[in-house]
């Protein structure tokens, strides 16, 4: 197992077995800048190639997410087979369509992992975006940005209210760059963080990442503030896009009342205990 | 046949791919669609799309997009 000094070490052995594969098969969306960052961020990037798979474990919060890129479902399930146990759980994230990823759960079932968690990603399209409910809504809230200062907390309120082995947790140095870029909303109450709303807009697109209001502050109309903050703040955006637990239905309900839909991306998280 | 507008738009309908944006830049394209695209024009134009071209780069803009199928059909 070697660990990544650069992204282009992992994309150009990825890229190799894309080469020479029968059917692709893999799970890892990050290109090189990506991959850069998760080092940078000092998320410890390992990789491994065995046979015609490589396989890559980034290190999260006492576990490693792992990806793979692999010439065929048939290597991939040879391969996996050869892989050394690690000391820390795995994570496995299969992203597609249903029919995609049917066999590759099943694949993963075979090597000890289980069924974790699955999200579903839900999108807001123009023209339903302007017929948005609420679009113009300016609340009593005083929503404003995260400010520096508010790092620490953030963090905090994050860590505890998600779980990293489902919802991918950012690191402090990520959550600077948002507040840097003005991509984080927050209400504050007694001078606290009562509620944020954490968004990654691109051009005509924009990811809704984190939408969140502190438990003794719901109920109070925050989030509500918040979500008709943000959807108001970019009129030229024409997706709005986000991933929810397909459990949480008090979640959709709301996502829904803005107009979001199901679009056909489910992400199947499975884990694989620590031997 | 299908033309790469066309496909483009099966992906994504709800952008105008006509319009002179970057869709890497401006979103259009996230790293799903690309893995989407990808294999769409790989089956429409029998072709084979080197791992190496799989950069943002060559997704920016439907003229990128057309040069990287012109580019591949010659290695298929």
């Amino acid at each position: 197992m070697k660990t990544a000094q650069i992204g282009m070490e992992i994309i150009r052995l990825a890229s190799e077995i894309r080469d020479n594969a029968t059917s692709y098969q893999s799970n890892l969306f990050a290109d090189e800048a990506k991959v850069d960052f998760w080092i940078a961020d000092e998320q410890k990037v390992k990789y491994v190639v065995i046979g015609n798979s490589l396989f890559i474990f980034r290190e999260d919060r006492g576990f490693f997410h792992i990806y793979f890129c692999s010439s065929s479902q048939d290597d991939l399930d040879k391969d996996l087979a050869d892989l050394q146990p690690q000391s820390a759980a795995w994570v496995v994230d299969l992203v597609g369509n249903h029919s995609q990823i049917n066999s590759l759960e099943n694949l993963f079932s075979s090597h000890n992992f289980s069924p974790y968690a699955s999200l579903k990603r839900l999108v807001l399209s123009a023209p339903a975006a302007e017929g948005k409910p609420d679009a113009s809504y300016v609340g009593h809230e005083n929503v404003e940005l995260a400010a520096l200062s508010d790092a620490d907390q953030l963090l905090k309120l994050l860590e505890t209210s998600f779980d990293p082995l489902k919802e991918q947790i950012p690191f402090k140095r990520e959550l600077v760059l948002g507040i840097e870029k003005g991509s984080i909303l927050v209400v504050r109450k007694d001078q606290v963080l009562a509620g944020l709303l954490y968004h990654e807009t691109m051009g005509i697109t924009s990811i809704l990442r984190y939408w969140l209001v502190s438990e003794h502050y719901r109920n109070r109309g925050i989030g509500s503030a918040l979500m008709s903050r943000y959807l108001s703040l970019y009129p030229n955006v024409k997706r709005f896009m986000l991933w929810v637990l397909t459990d949480n239905v008090d979640a959709i309900s709301k996502y829904r009342h803005y107009g979001f839909k199901e679009d056909s991306l489910v992400d199947i998280v499975m884990i694989r205990g620590a031997n | 046949m299908k033309t790469v507008l066309g496909i483009l738009s099966e992906i994504r309908p709800e952008f105008d791919f006509t319009e002179n944006r970057d869709f890497i830049k401006e979103g259009m394209l996230d790293s799903f669609d690309i893995i989407a695209l990808v294999s769409s024009l790989e089956q429409e134009f029998l072709i084979r799309i080197d791992g190496t071209d799989i950069v943002p780069e060559n997704f920016a803009s439907l003229d990128a997009i057309e040069k990287l199928v012109r580019r591949s059909s010659k290695k298929a």
